[in-house]
């Protein structure tokens, strides 16, 4: 339990969060447990509408926890007291999609901001402000107003802020999500450097795959409030056990692109891994089985090393030639799923 | 032009601006707290409390209904407890207060709603407490809203407080009754009226440009 309690930064158990009342009340997280370690960069992904954002909330309580436990470093955060919690809040940063830096101030009095709040002496605030600032390349341009800063600079600051007061952890809830994708990646690569180079954990609450894809050590998906599934990046990435899952992590490639009644025989989506990918599985099924198939999408991509990908097929809509398929795919180590009709 | 008595019209435009000026201050000394205690009371707010939010709110639309003329008069007992005279321009200077506390209250109110909830959000993550949030976040936020709010309530002040010349008070509005209008002198009245127009251009151009100096977004 001890080194439970060390490893992990939060325990989420059976966490729920209902809006509104009645006949009219959404359950905007219904019973999530899961951990976050200490250390690792821990995506959260979801449709959006899917209730990540009111999840991440409940991480440092700007969202109050209606059901079950959220334990920060050993604090129920729902039961503290309002001074505990503020206190706690020191050790949360947090940055958003909207930046939500003061307009009227420079950025370096944005950043020396959360260090009044601490209680941080006078004299030291300006230096660690400074210090952090620099830290995300923004050292030439204290005395600028956010006004006068483009989007991923607006972004930095915030960053630089939210690590003012040295928390253990950061929370990112869309932070790329208004920002073209070269800004998008020299902001993931700050946070990624801040976390190895700090130690820090991060918690990353995107829609976007890409995000997951290029920082995350382990990833939740969360669907309808609910978590569908989590584990590492490499693992979900390569053998998504569920059709939410495959939806999310592959839209490129997903049932989404392709109108599958325009297409005579039975449609179906194949995902292989690493394993696999480097064997020629199309052409052996043909060869093996002498049935042809037709592809109507392939999506290969290497995430940490490993190649994986997915397909979607049509294969003649026989039924014992689309078991006969179906049979060596699936003795072939892939995972096979019928689309039934077009989403 | 002989008959103008310039010493009078000067005394009595330095009394309209003390009486103005003063007012205003005191009056913003309650209708600030008031207008803040009216946003963060609100639904969704800081410190939501729907019993304070409503009697302040009806508090605040029963003083501004009252038409201000029929204020100065209902007033009256209560001025002569507290200046001793229910006449003259020390005496204007509680109905203009009192008239002017739930004017500014909105005022205020209006400017603060315009700080984003997300400023909001990213104080309450900071560990700000309710007063950190006012006073760091929402005001300093709402800053160039406020100072333009307050030329306009300037503005307005100065024009209740030549209303206030009806009933007794002193200044520029008595002036243009007692001269212009019961002695038909129309170049007194002619005389106070551009001085009244000098005096708002002069609060409306000062608010409008302290508001852009102080304005970063």
């Amino acid at each position: 339990m001890s080194l439970e309690k060390e490893n992990n930064i939060y325990t989420l158990r059976n966490v729920s969060k209902v809006f509104g009342s009645g006949d009219t009340a959404v359950k905007a997280i219904d019973d999530v447990s899961l951990d976050i370690h200490r250390g690792e960069i821990f995506g959260i992904i979801g449709m959006s509408g899917a209730g990540k954002s009111t999840l991440v909330r409940t991480l440092n309580r700007l969202e109050s926890i209606d059901e079950g436990s959220v334990i920060f470093n050993g604090l129920n955060l729902g039961t503290l007291s309002n001074k505990k919690l503020r206190e706690a809040r020191h050790s949360i940063g947090i940055i958003f999609q909207n930046y939500n830096l003061l307009m009227q101030k420079t950025i370096l009095a944005n950043v020396m901001m959360p260090l009044r709040i601490a209680g941080v002496p006078k004299s030291e605030r300006r230096e660690k402000a400074i210090k952090m600032l620099s830290i995300v390349g923004l050292e030439d341009r204290l005395n600028a107003y956010p006004a006068q800063l483009s989007g991923g600079q607006r972004q930095r600051v915030a960053i630089a802020r939210a690590l003012a007061t040295d928390p253990e952890v950061l929370l990112c809830d869309e932070a790329t999500s208004a920002l073209d994708p070269k800004t998008t990646g020299e902001i993931l690569k700050l946070l990624k450097k801040i976390n190895s180079e700090m130690k820090l954990t991060i918690v990353i609450i995107t829609h976007e795959m890409k995000v997951v894809e290029s920082i995350c050590d382990r990833v939740a998906i969360i669907n309808y409030g609910k978590l569908v599934e989590i584990g590492d990046v490499k693992e979900i990435f390569t053998r998504p056990k569920t059709e939410t899952a495959r939806n999310l992590l592959m839209p490129g490639a997903g049932a989404n692109d392709i109108d599958i009644s325009e297409y005579k025989g039975r449609c179906a989506r194949i995902v292989f891994d690493g394993t696999v990918s480097s064997e020629p599985i199309i052409c052996n099924l043909t060869r093996k089985t002498g049935h042809t198939v037709s592809i109507l999408s392939a999506n290969t991509k290497s995430i940490g090393g490993i190649g994986f990908g997915q397909m979607i097929i049509e294969i003649p809509d026989d039924e014992k030639v689309y078991a006969e398929i179906v049979g060596f795919l699936t003795e072939a180590g892939v995972a096979v799923d019928e689309l039934k009709s077009y989403r | 032009m002989s008959n103008i008595i310039w010493s009078e019209i000067w005394q009595g435009t330095a009394d309209t601006l003390r009486m103005t000026l003063i007012s205003t201050l005191l009056a913003y000394a309650v209708g600030l707290p008031f207008g803040v205690l009216l946003v963060v009371t609100d639904k969704g707010h800081i410190l939501e409390n729907k019993t304070i939010n409503f009697i302040f709110g009806t508090l605040a639309n029963i003083l501004r209904s009252i038409p201000f003329l029929i204020l100065l008069v209902v007033l009256m007992p209560f001025t002569r407890l507290i200046v001793g005279s229910s006449i003259g321009t020390t005496a204007t200077i509680v109905p203009l207060t009192i008239g002017t506390i739930p004017i500014i209250a909105r005022m205020v109110e209006s400017s603060l709603k315009e700080v984003s909830a997300g400023i909001i959000e990213a104080a309450r993550s900071m560990g700000a407490s309710s007063w950190e949030i006012i006073t760091l976040f929402m005001v300093p936020e709402a800053g160039p809203s406020l100072i333009l709010g307050a030329a306009i309530n300037l503005a307005t002040i100065l024009g209740y407080s030549a209303m206030a010349g009806c009933i007794g008070g002193g200044g520029l509005g008595a002036i243009a009754l007692n001269y212009g209008y019961y002695r038909y002198q129309t170049d007194v009245l002619m005389i106070t009226v551009i001085i009244l127009i000098l005096l708002i251009q002069i609060f409306q151009t000062l608010g409008t440009r302290i508001a852009l100096k102080v304005r970063h977004s």
